[in-house]
Parts: C-alpha cells; structure tokens; sequence
C-alpha cells in the first residue's frame, strides 16, 4: 500500500514519495520517527530511479545539466542534514515537516 | 544569480531531506520553476534525478546511524513502480493548474497529521514503552 501509494505521488509531483512514506511509517507502522525518515531515504533511492528513467528515457523532460548542478548543493545538505537529526528531539522534525509543507502548499496555490 | 540563488535554496533542500526523510523535491521543483523559469514538468523530472542521488547519500548516512530497516525499504521500493508508471502517465495528462493543487492538498494533508502527532495526545505504543519497568 505505501510502495504503491509513494510512487504514484513521485511520478504526479516530482517528488520522492517520502511526504507518503515517512507519516504512514509512524502512523500505521509504529516507527520510530528517525528509523522511518532513514527507511524512507533507502526506500526513495529505488523510486527515483524508476521514475527519473522514465520521465527521461520516455519524455526526454530530465533537465541532466541542472540537475546534476544542483545535486552538489543538495548532497551536501543531506549530509547535514542526518548529522543534525540525530541530535535533536523526534518530535522537532515532525514539526518542521509541517511547517515546510505548509509554506510550499501555500506557495503552489498563490505563487 | 539565479542558479547560485537556486542552488542555495538546493543546499537547504538537502538538509530537509537528511531531516525528514523526503527527497528534497518539495523544495527542488519551486526552486526550479520560480527562479530558472523551468516548467512543472521539466523541474519536477529533473527533481527526480537530484533526489535519486540525494537519497543514495541519505541512506549511506542513516544507515551510519542504525536507521534504516532495509528490509521495509526494499518492499516499499519494489512496490511503488506500479504507482510511478500511474503517476507519470498522469503528470504528462493533466495540467500544470491542477497539478499545483494536487501538490498543496497533499502537503497540507501531511502537515496537519504532524501536528497533531506533535501537539496531539502520545501514542499508545510509545506510552507503554515508557511505563515499562527497565
């Protein structure tokens, strides 16, 4: 049901399927949420793949120059960003989850 | 200007993504499309490939730290190409309007079952745990 469910939501978004994985973890799987945010990362590794495979190799959308870019900035962040996770209360993280997604739906809706 | 600008906001993705365990797409496809002018569709397939390399270094990252149940990631994982090849069929279907919406009913959605996670009553299970004796 996840598996499904966050790869239907990366191919429509463009995103991993992690805002799927992560809260159905905790919620309906009792993880804990450090051990659901690092399962949900392994588990987005495989998504991703997929679907950028197929936006590139079937609609040739993949921007591989800017993407690629990009990607130096956000490989560094991720780094950061475990390191920081381990050493902040769980419930912080749900919290700034939150807010994120309040700024980003807000943004898509008036931006 | 704008692609330092977007690879800053890039940087703070990635960090969220270490944080919560997304792929950093939430942040990667606006900074894409408000500040190198890309389409939704062309910044959201470009996402996927950042956050296919994002999450290759997560993961190496969480598994450092005891958390990652490779188990559960690998049937989540192989699960999902069946939602992929629905939701991509979809994204080159429907417009850019209706896809915006769909992406904040979602983000919203998810917020609102974090706070009452973070505001709400604790969880049984976690209020079991604690009340056991060590």
């Amino acid at each position: 049901m996840i598996g499904t469910a966050a790869g239907a939501f990366s191919g429509l978004f463009g995103v991993g399927g992690g805002t799927v994985i992560v809260p159905m973890l905790i919620a309906f799987f009792a993880f804990g949420e450090r051990l659901a945010t690092g399962t949900s990362l392994a588990a987005i590794v495989v998504i991703a793949i997929f679907a950028a495979a197929m936006q590139g190799g079937f609609y040739g959308n993949v921007d591989i120059g800017t993407g690629l870019i990009l990607a130096v900035p956000a490989i560094l962040g991720v780094v950061a960003g475990t390191a920081i996770q381990q050493r902040i209360p769980e419930k912080t993280v749900s919290l700034v989850f939150a807010v994120l997604l309040i700024v980003v739906a807000m943004e898509m809706i008036f931006g | 200007m704008d692609i330092a600008a977007a690879a800053l906001i890039c940087l703070a993705g990635g960090v969220v993504a270490g944080l919560i365990g997304v792929g950093g797409g939430i942040v990667f496809v606006p900074a894409m499309t408000v500040l190198l002018s890309k389409g939704q569709v062309e910044a959201q397939a470009t996402s996927l490939l950042m956050i296919a390399l994002v999450s290759i270094v997560g993961t190496w990252r969480q598994a450092g730290y005891g958390n990652v149940s490779l188990r559960d990631a690998a049937w989540i994982g192989l699960l999902s190409p069946v939602g992929v090849l629905v939701g991509v069929l979809l994204s080159n279907a429907v417009s850019e309007r209706a896809l915006r919406i769909g992406f904040a009913l979602l983000a919203l959605y998810m917020a609102w079952r974090l706070l009452k996670r973070v505001f709400g009553p604790e969880a049984p299970a976690e209020v079991a745990e604690r009340a056991t004796p060590p």
